[in-house]
């Protein structure tokens, strides 16, 4: 009898038990999903995917794209090939009994941490029973502090013991399973994620290391009763993990002129995670951001590997990514930004007149928002001279501290250094040598005051952010107008803030003659308030563009005049930077401290400005020999303009792939809505009382280039130029034997019966002891634009 | 004595009424809760029990409580996200907003089929721009019941 042997190799032991480990995984699956329903798997999946990527920590782009067509595919077989290339990304796989008991196997993720990150797993739960019930998968030594994960802050929080060493010790490792909630009674401090029903669902796991090198804890299922209380351990298994170790790394980063500066860094490794992730941010990297804002000489925590740096520093900056890679002896990424326009060279200061350091996407807590430190962090890494901050009403008690009356621009340093050394004790705040090149100046925004029905006020250069006799926001007027007469009483600028909303009607012409449903917050009051003088400007490039443009052309016609500035409402109508949509000043010199923004702001009433989105910009811009903001053109009777403008705009080279939809998810203004089909030129247009009669193209590859139009006038008008939808000139006012602009009957038509349709959808929100005020200030307007059509030669 | 119990009868019927009529007029926890903020951002949440499961083919209508901090006076409107899925059908057509602090408005979902199917619906103001980060979209799993 022969003995029959088999020589089994490591590598064949280790293939054949893959093979049957695979096997046995797969047999699961299939016996598990078979059953499932495709829809609300497959929804449920690409929602947790989108979460991933919310968190800068997407699975691979091909697993994504090949998840989207098996989402399309919507069968079993579809969920059966989903499930495997999920396990790749999932810890544990979670089952609940029918009776609730709860067991633990491991998923196929490489179980990799980072010393001082986060990493995000899949929590794979198979729930035949369909319970609803709540569910907590969390490890046992819970780390060294716990996260409100709805305000993205942490608190420290440790129990009370005589001898911590030994519990700090064991606490290497920190998780939490995202969109948790406290779970009834909401007194017990504890949360849970809610079970949808459906037999298989996913879920996120973001697990925090403070140590490097191989580690174990204990992993526990709770499950809580469906109608509250006391959660009973379902489970439990020990999970280890190598956690590799991060490196403290140098960031060089360097203005074009080889000046040190803060920049925008978006940081990626070779799997699209971002760091520091986003999962877990700490003022000034903010949550809602890919990027984060450092300076010259500062650092960062990277584990070793290859990563991509995308930098950045606001839209007059090219765009550069390159490829590093962090070991031993490489600690330090070199940042040499690079311009394609530097406006400053001409004159032109950029500003953003409308961001905010609280409400909408910032923290509530433990701050109401971000302090100045931060506020400045993000000015200077976008290239803006100035930026406004402005509190409102969320966050309003908090924030008008920083209000100082005075143009400021401190140190980046760190608002809350204790939070900064308990979650990343690796940035500490380093000066550059262009930190005085952004200033910020606190004002107010009147958003969620009384008045704010008829559109929110941007208010800039108060001296005082009170309103007379009041204590509370409550207080304030129920309408705009006696705010904006005590702006102008102590000098100060007031204009209307996103100021196409509550104007879009159907028609997209330019002007048009629809009129606006004014149910919403921006220019509505203006129309009515601007005959009284008192609207220094209309704030946009942040809405619907023809909305924005139409009430202003319009009102332009009746020879009423205010600028047209840009701005961001950041992070409110976006959170992705400050500065998307911005002015350019012209000044003599650049400004700094209180005597620049003076004369910024003075600028910008004049008009010596053209706003947009930095994509394009009209660095020369006269009409016979006139630039904007400098007097009118006094005429003494008809004849030919001679306009001459120096252009420059910089298209990427390559258009989006599916350019309508790009151009259909854009908010607000943005050059690649005036790229002229797929070729490399956008048109400027010559803008005359409201009406383009002239257009030129040119090439947006960033050099500028003059171009000249010529066109006859015949009464009084305004003369401007635009890019649609990317930067608008301030007009040039061409006055003929002194009379004023009556440029278009129907726009005062228009104006006239605006200020009806303002009354009766904003008059039921102003009190009863304001009402005859505004009752009389209305019919003012309404006799205004009555008059100016009488006056108009043409319909 | 008949008139004792005639009067107990009454009594006790209308106090019946009453009771139901209470209960018809106490407000129930909308299940789903919008907040438009002062920047006339429209977030939503899940907030209260989502309603039994009706008849396939039948709408199952969910109170939406709207707490509008922006004097928003336009019309809301309702989509689900990335497409229709099948079978599902939703009527949201709500009266214009009148800018007060609190409102309800409802909604309605029609299943065809009893299979559960999980919903995203996001909430935007008309011709106004989406809260940021997800917030403007709620879900949930919803299921109908098979009659036949």
């Amino acid at each position: 009898m022969h003995a029959f042997t088999l020589s089994v190799s490591r590598r064949h032991f280790l293939a054949l038990a893959g093979a049957f480990a695979g096997a046995q995984f797969c047999a699961a699956v299939e016996s598990e999903t078979s059953e499932l329903v495709p829809q609300p798997y497959f929804a449920g999946v690409n929602r947790i995917l989108e979460a991933l990527a919310r968190l800068g920590a997407p699975v691979a782009a091909a697993d994504a794209q090949r998840i989207a067509a098996l989402a399309n595919q919507d069968d079993s077989a579809a969920v059966d090939a989903a499930e495997i290339i999920l396990d790749r990304y999932t810890l544990a796989r979670l089952s609940l009994d029918v009776d609730g008991t709860g067991r633990i196997a491991m998923g196929g993720a490489q179980r990799t941490l980072v010393e001082q990150g986060w990493r995000m797993f899949l929590v794979r739960i198979a729930n035949p029973g369909g319970r609803t019930n709540s569910l907590n998968f969390a490890s046992e030594s819970q780390g060294p502090g716990s996260m409100m994960s709805w305000t993205m802050a942490p608190r420290a929080h440790m129990g009370d013991r005589l001898n911590k060493g030994p519990v700090i010790e064991k606490m290497w490792v920190m998780s939490r399973m995202h969109e948790s909630s406290p779970v009834p009674p909401r007194d017990q401090d504890i949360k849970a994620i809610q079970l949808s029903g459906i037999p298989v669902e996913y879920r996120i796991i973001e697990l925090f290391s403070r140590d490097a090198g191989r580690h174990s804890d204990k992993f526990t299922l709770y499950t809580f009763p469906k109608d509250g209380g006391y959660s009973y351990d379902s489970g439990h298994r020990d999970i280890d993990f190598d956690c590799l170790p991060s490196r403290l790394v140098n960031l060089a980063v360097c203005d074009a002129d080889g000046r040190g500066c803060v920049a925008s860094l978006a940081i990626k490794d070779r799997q699209d995670r971002v760091y520091p992730p986003q999962a877990m941010r700490v003022a000034p990297d903010l949550y809602f951001q890919p990027q984060i804002y450092r300076g010259d000489g500062e650092t960062i925590l990277l584990p070793d590997g290859e990563y991509t740096v995308e930098s950045k520093r606001g839209p007059e900056y090219l765009r550069c990514t390159e490829t590093v890679t962090i070991d031993a002896s490489h600690t330090a990424i070199k940042v040499k930004l690079q311009r394609w326009i530097d406006p400053a060279q001409w004159g032109w200061y950029s500003g953003d007149t409308h961001i905010h350091a609280g409400g909408c996407a910032h923290y509530s807590s433990p701050t109401e928002g971000v302090a100045p430190e931060t506020m400045i962090r993000q000015a200077r890494g976008e290239g803006l001279v100035i930026g406004d901050v402005l509190t409102w009403a969320p966050s309003w008690y908090y924030q008008k501290q920083f209000f100082s009356g005075h143009a400021i621009s401190p140190p980046a340093n760190l608002e809350h250094p204790e939070l900064q050394v308990a979650n990343d004790a690796s940035l500490r705040p380093h000066p550059t040598a262009e930190d005085t090149e952004s200033i910020l100046r606190y004002d107010v925004e009147v958003s969620g005051f009384p008045s704010s029905h008829a559109g929110h006020l941007v208010l800039l250069r108060l001296k005082d952010q009170d309103y007379p006799g009041t204590k509370i926001l409550e207080d304030w007027p129920s309408w705009n107008l006696p705010i904006l007469r005590w702006v102008r009483s102590q000098g100060a600028l007031g204009g209307y803030a996103h100021c196409g909303i509550g104007m879009t009607t159907d028609s997209e012409d330019l002007p048009n003659y629809e009129i606006p449903p004014m149910d919403g917050i921006g220019t509505q009051e203006a129309i009515i308030d601007v005959t009284h003088g008192l609207v220094d400007f209309l704030s946009g490039c942040d809405t619907n563009p023809v909305a924005e443009l139409n009430a202003w052309y319009h009102m332009m016609n009746c020879g009423l005049r205010m600028a047209l500035v840009g701005e961001t409402d950041y992070p409110c109508i976006s959170d992705e930077r400050m500065g998307k949509g911005r002015s350019y000043v012209r000044l003599e010199h650049r400004p700094v401290a209180d005597a620049g923004y003076e004369d910024w702001v003075r600028g910008m009433a004049q008009g010596r400005l053209y706003c947009g989105d930095g994509r394009s910009h009209f660095l020369e811009f006269k009409v016979s020999g006139r630039s904007s903001g400098e007097g009118d053109l006094s005429l003494t009777g008809s004849g030919i303009l001679e306009i001459e403008t120096l252009v420059a705009a910089r298209l990427e080279p390559e258009p989006p792939a599916d350019l309508a939809a790009f151009r259909h998810g854009l908010n607000g203004w943005h050059l690649e809505r005036a790229r002229i089909g797929k070729t490399d030129t956008v048109p400027v247009e010559l803008i005359v009382n409201g009406i383009a009669v002239d257009k030129a193209t040119f090439i947006a590859d960033g050099k500028p280039r003059t171009i000249n139009f010529k066109t006859p006038i015949i009464r009084s008008s305004w003369i401007a130029l635009r890019i649609f939808p990317s930067s608008h000139t301030h007009p040039v006012f061409a006055i003929i034997g002194g009379r004023p602009i009556r440029a278009s009957k129907r726009s005062a038509q228009w104006c006239r019966t605006c200020v009806d349709k303002v009354w009766e959808v904003k008059s039921p929100f102003i009190r009863d002891s304001e009402k005859p005020a505004a009752v009389e200030a209305f019919d003012h307007a309404r006799s205004v634009y009555e008059t100016i059509a009488t006056e108009c030669e043409i319909a | 004595m008949r008139e004792v119990v005639v009067g107990a009868l009454f009594i006790a019927v209308a106090a019946l009424t009453f009771v139901k009529a209470e209960n018809k007029t106490v407000p129930q926890e909308a299940p789903i809760q919008i907040t438009i903020n002062p920047e006339a951002r429209v977030s939503v949440a899940l907030a209260g029990t989502l309603p039994d499961p009706v008849p396939c083919g039948t709408a199952a209508d969910f109170s939406v409580k709207i707490l509008n901090q922006g004097f928003v006076t336009s019309r809301l409107e309702a989509e689900f996200v990335g497409g229709t899925p099948a079978g599902v059908n939703l009527d949201f057509h709500p009266a214009p907003l009148k800018g007060v602090r609190e409102e309800i408005r409802h909604l309605r979902i029609t299943l065809t089929k009893p299979d559960p199917t999980d919903l995203t619906i996001t909430f935007k103001a008309h011709n106004e721009i989406p809260d940021l980060g997800g917030r403007d979209r709620v879900h949930f799993v919803m299921h109908c019941v098979q009659t036949r």
